[in-house]
């Protein structure tokens, strides 16, 4: 029998950092024990992980670092209930565990020669980071047409991962737009909800692919915005969230229809979602 | 695939041969003058033909608590104590049955679930077939019947004179070779009782409309008949607890280990995300959930119900929800 599926690997926290000015949303750079877990622990960007404190449980969250960021994971976790708030509590050194890689990844096979449209909103922007970052790396890039980033929050200090948005802005081989519901005194930026700024930009839907991850309230109107575009359900990729325990397709807590979530998701197109009744 | 005959005067001789290989449990009556599975042996005699047990064997593969993982030290380790053998004789085969349906979650190939896996490995099925049938069965109408050997490693059949074993598995087929000595060839009249025995029992069964339910279901997911049922569930969870194949968990901390408990998509909290969202938030969904999770959702992902047709959850919801009921609607 192979490695016990239940059981985490042993990390550390390396760092955090506070990524908005409410101070609720964290980045945990994890650094695993050892060597030999840091090499069986292979992810893509979309997959999630359970993260693990004894004593307090464990709760699943998606993986904002790409593999080609080297060993090491990357999570952003809003405070939100117990768990998190013990997460939030802990400094660099404190031990962690982490039980994964979990879920299918985004449909990274489709994406070669595709213009990608990529949409975040609020918190849900972490997977989508991976997605990025996997995407500009030198030896990634060529592979794909254009890229293009949509992500929103209610207010400029929302946005997590400022200092890399900047850094994208100024690139010439992704295009990088910001929008926020409430602007303040320096926004220069976009101003209104996602699917305002969508169909603003128009992309083409031609040989395009729209990677989409938010709140459902965005996804309410982004997702009749992306049809309205000309893009098939097929080419609308979706990443959900539900409550979670085994991460393996047993506990039976995330399922939608005959789906699990934490297994034949969280990455669904939009079309495996149209059959699916509407329980997420 | 072997059949052989035991008579009854060598039962106990067998059962104690088990005995030294591990922990038997058996039919016998419990202090509350109920029909249990027992540790055998017991002062009071066996019980054959018992119509079911109030619970079913599910928790000797799935314990109502389980510890997964230690905390020691600063580590989170697997601390596992040997799995003893185990047998069980003389489950229904309802029951039996369902062992099949839970293996097809936690047996998957994909990713086996090794707690499960070693009591599984650990345990030896012997089922017994019914000797009557309640008003609440219906294992017929999903495929099983009093009759079925499917998860079972032996199949009994009570005789006039004895069982008559069929062995279902490797292990049955083994268990047969080492009791050879205790065992007859079984007659063709034996054959021909056990078989009219069996015919007996499922002709006193009601037919259910099952077979089609993943078409019907998955027509009627807005259908105003949720609404009703879910305004007279409770949300108490007896019918899942007490279900063969209902096997949905929870894992939660306690200060020195982490610990698989038993939980119900019944519950309001099941679903209910942090932020305060909750895909499944009256109890409508919910009792669409488990009734959908079992005859559209598994048919589905299995080609088959998860239902053994027990009929516990009719017996003993405590304001007489019938899910047969609930399909007949649904299909008329």
């Amino acid at each position: 029998m192979g490695r016990n599926p239940y059981l985490p690997y042993p990390a550390r926290i390396a760092e955090t950092v506070i990524e908005n000015e409410s101070r609720d949303i964290k980045t945990f750079r994890l650094a695993f024990e050892d060597p030999g877990s840091a090499a069986e622990f292979r992810h893509l960007p979309g997959q999630f992980a359970e993260l693990s404190l004894p004593g307090a449980g464990e709760a699943p969250f998606g993986i904002a670092s790409a593999p080609t960021e080297g060993d090491g994971l990357l999570f952003s976790i809003k405070r939100a209930g117990v768990f998190t708030a013990e997460l939030h509590s802990l400094e660099p050194g404190a031990p962690i565990g982490v039980r994964g890689p979990l879920g299918r990844p985004f449909p990274w096979e489709r994406m070669p020669g595709k213009n990608l449209l990529i949409v975040g909103g609020g918190f849900a922007f972490t997977t989508l980071r991976a997605l990025i970052k996997q995407l500009l790396h030198p030896a990634q890039r060529a592979h794909y047409g254009s890229i293009l980033v949509i992500y929103g929050a209610r207010t400029p200090g929302e946005l997590m991962y400022r200092s890399e948005l900047a850094e994208w802005q100024k690139r010439g081989d992704i295009s990088v737009h910001l929008t926020v519901d409430k602007a303040d005194g320096g926004w220069q930026q976009h101003v209104g909800v996602v699917p305002a700024v969508l169909e603003k930009l128009k992309p083409g839907a031609d040989g395009a692919l729209a990677i989409v991850c938010g709140p459902p309230i965005m996804l309410k109107f982004t997702l009749p915005a992306l049809a309205s575009l000309g893009f098939s359900e097929d080419a609308v990729i979706l990443s959900l969230e539900m409550r979670m325990k085994c991460g393996i397709g047993k506990c039976g807590r995330c399922n939608i229809g005959g789906k699990y979530v934490c297994k034949d998701g969280p990455v669904f197109t939009r079309r495996e979602l149209a059959s699916l009744p509407a329980e997420y | 695939m072997t059949e052989k005959l035991l008579s009854l005067a060598n039962l106990d001789p067998w059962l104690a041969r088990l005995r030294e290989r591990g922990s038997v449990y058996a039919p016998g009556t419990d202090q509350a003058g109920e029909v249990a599975l027992r540790e055998w042996p017991q002062p009071e005699p066996l019980v054959l033909d018992y119509k079911n047990f109030r619970e079913p064997p599910k928790a000797f593969f799935l314990p109502r608590n389980q510890t997964l993982l230690y905390f020691r030290d600063g580590k989170t380790v697997e601390l596992n104590s040997a799995v003893p053998e185990t047998f069980l004789f003389g489950i229904r085969p309802c029951d039996a049955r369902a062992l099949a349906l839970l293996d097809r979650v936690f047996l998957d190939g994909d990713q086996n679930d090794p707690y499960y896996a070693r009591l599984r490995e650990k345990t030896t099925v012997i089922a017994l077939a019914c000797a009557q049938a309640m008003p609440s069965c219906f294992c017929a109408s999903v495929g099983s019947g009093p009759g079925d050997g499917s998860g079972a490693d032996l199949l009994a059949v009570a005789l006039e004179s004895g069982l008559l074993f069929r062995a279902g598995s490797g292990k049955g087929e083994g268990l047969l070779a080492e009791a050879a000595d205790l065992l007859a060839e079984a007659t063709p009249a034996a054959k021909r009782e056990a078989a009219e025995r069996i015919q007996g029992v499922t002709a006193q069964l009601t037919p259910v409309p099952t077979a089609d339910s993943a078409l019907r279901l998955r027509g009627s997911y807005d259908s105003p008949l949720w609404g009703t049922a879910g305004q007279k569930c409770l949300g108490c969870g007896t019918c899942s607890f007490l279900c063969p194949t209902c096997h949905c968990f929870d894992i939660t901390d306690e200060p020195d280990r982490r610990v698989r408990t038993w939980d119900c998509c019944a519950y309001p909290q099941f679903t209910l995300h942090a932020s305060g969202h909750n895909p499944r938030p009256t109890p409508k969904e919910r009792w669409r959930q488990r009734l959908m999770h079992k005859f559209r959702y598994a048919v589905e992902n299995f080609g088959v119900p998860f239902c053994a047709g027990c009929g516990r959850c009719i017996r003993n919801c405590p304001v007489s929800m019938d899910l047969r009921t609930v399909l007949k609607e649904l299909g008329a």
